[in-house]
């Protein structure tokens, strides 16, 4: 029950599934994209893998699993697997060589922009656009109990207030600078603040927003966080009343 | 979900619950195999079932081992024999039933399985870096039908709530029908004797079930609510796998998960299943 091919978000493109800060080295975590469950892991030299989420062995999730080294531990039986999802080890027969055939699927996965992303399906070599810059930082994750297509919809209206600047005279400019990375510029005079969207499709009725924004000071970074948990709210409820707090108030369209 | 078609799963005795769980005067409402059923022990203490949306129709009932048993078809066989509940000096801990949101099948296939338990029950029933599985036997017995798989030995940091220190433990595994499925172990206490463990698995729905468990053993150290919390805490760190096992059935086709030597037994149970076309919590 794949979102519709018409809504933009092909298997075969890039997807941020969370902030590489967050994903400490010999730390995993659980990611969806378009229905499809992932291991997302950082082994002890620091390199990402993204994997499809289900020991081969007995269907186990490998998210119950541990880091150990350079390889991916099965909570179930040990078995330990490393680069490209190859089995490595089995302690049940701890003499055996393991099968060639013996991989979890192995999909590409980068990091760019303080993000890490993924591709389920065939995407190109990296992620593809240029870096917000030095002055933009991950902010938060979130996720968004609506479809992919709204959230996009709604993300390219979406302004904010930028850190220590007043409300007037600010103009916006939204543009899709890849599939499914909205920036936000707000402009004042001579001074442009801007914030970055990561679109995650997880399934029909759910959606990961990732955040990038200014975050020099702890005052800025608080700043931008709130404004990220209200961007979700609204988006929950972008019908409530308007209210000068609501990032959705201004169409743009 | 409705009622089950699978004739290899109907025609067998399945358990509802322990004989305490249906006290004189009750009722008790549960499902099998698809179909709400109700049990009622009358004040005289005997116990019938029948199906919620057919009071009309009795089904069989018989209570052993501590449990209530019925069938919703035409019994082909009797229940399993397990001559060790009528020996002298033995303790019998039924545990109640625990509800997990998987295959009956998979319920029983992990309790067939050694090579877990340095993973799943760390430093009680296993522990790197003995996680080797030696060879063992397993075989189909007729005419009983039944598997049996022995001589497996496994090193266990503490095998039993009796066992003081490491130990190397014997076992011996029985399945009498696709949802009951009985361990014997090595008595700690007792030399040449086996205690028991085992499960009936009450199959609910294709991938929810019950599982009842009982401990028959010499025990004279631990008290029976010691006894429980040990086996209660061994079948929830179980339960944490069985969860999020995908898919949720059984495969039975052995190209669709990778096995090695040490899952002989598992592949014996699912070709068994497979030969008697039960397809209940499976993937043919």
């Amino acid at each position: 029950m794949r979102p519709n091919v018409n809504s933009g978000f092909e298997s075969d493109q890039w997807y941020a599934v969370g902030g590489s800060a967050a994903l400490a080295a010999g730390r995993l975590m659980p990611a969806t994209v378009l229905e499809s469950e992932l291991v997302v892991w950082r082994d002890s030299g620091g390199t990402v893998h993204a994997w499809h989420n289900r020991c081969i062995h007995r269907g186990l999730r490998m998210t119950l699993g541990f880091v150990d080294g350079d390889t991916l531990a099965c909570r179930y039986h040990g078995w330990r697997y490393g680069a490209g999802g190859k089995c490595k080890v089995i302690p049940a027969h701890p003499g055996m060589i393991p099968p060639d055939d013996f991989q979890i699927p192995a999909y590409a996965v980068c990091e760019h922009a303080g993000l890490i992303w993924a591709s389920i399906g065939a995407a190109g070599d990296s992620v593809d656009f240029d870096g917000p810059g030095e002055h933009l930082r991950f902010c938060r994750d979130l996720v968004v109990r609506r479809a992919p297509e709204r959230v996009s919809a709604l993300a390219k209206r979406a302004i904010f207030r930028p850190y220590g600047d007043g409300e007037d005279d600010l103009i916006y400019e939204h543009r899709e600078i890849a599939p499914s990375v909205i920036r936000i510029d707000a402009r004042s005079g001579g001074d442009t603040a801007t914030i970055m969207l990561a679109i995650q499709p997880i399934t029909a009725d759910r959606t990961g927003v990732h955040v990038l924004a200014g975050g020099e000071t702890t005052d800025e970074r608080l700043h931008y966080a709130a404004w990220a948990r209200r961007l979700r709210w609204f988006m929950e409820n972008p019908d409530a009343a308007n209210s000068s707090w609501n990032p959705l108030s201004i169409d743009h369209s | 979900m409705t009622r089950s078609g699978d004739r290899a799963a109907l025609n067998g005795w399945q358990v509802i619950g322990r004989i305490e769980d249906i006290p004189p005067g009750r009722t008790r409402s549960t499902r099998l195999l698809g179909q709400d059923i109700i049990a009622r022990r009358d004040p005289g203490g005997t116990v019938s079932v029948t199906e919620a949306d057919n009071g009309n129709r009795s089904l069989p009932v018989q209570e052993r081992y501590g449990h209530v048993w019925t069938s919703l078809g035409t019994p082909e066989r009797d229940l399993l024999d397990m001559p060790e509940f009528a020996e002298e000096g033995r303790r019998l801990i039924t545990c109640g039933g625990i509800t997990v949101r998987t295959s009956p099948l998979r319920i029983v296939e992990n309790f067939l399985d050694l090579a877990h338990f340095p993973y799943v029950h760390t430093d009680i029933l296993g522990a790197e870096p003995q996680t080797g599985v030696e060879d063992y036997k397993v075989e189909v017995r007729q005419p009983e039908d039944e598997i049996w798989a022995t001589e497996c030995r496994f090193f266990q940091p503490q095998a039993a709530k009796s066992a003081s220190g490491g130990q190397i433990s014997d076992y011996m595994y029985r399945v009498t029908s696709p949802f009951v499925t009985i361990l014997y172990k090595t008595c700690p206490i007792r030399d040449g004797m086996w205690d028991l463990i085992g499960l009936f698995v009450q199959p609910m729905d294709e991938e929810i079930c019950d599982v009842h468990s009982f401990v028959l053993v010499f025990d004279e150290a631990n008290s029976d609510e010691a006894m429980l919390h040990f086996q209660q805490m061994i079948f929830l760190q179980d339960r944490s796998i069985l969860e999020n096992q995908l898919p949720a059935r059984l495969p039975l086709n052995p190209r669709d998960e990778c096995a090695i030597t040490a899952d002989r037994t598992s592949l014996v149970y699912r070709r068994w299943l497979r030969d008697k076309g039960l397809s209940f919590g499976a993937i043919p």
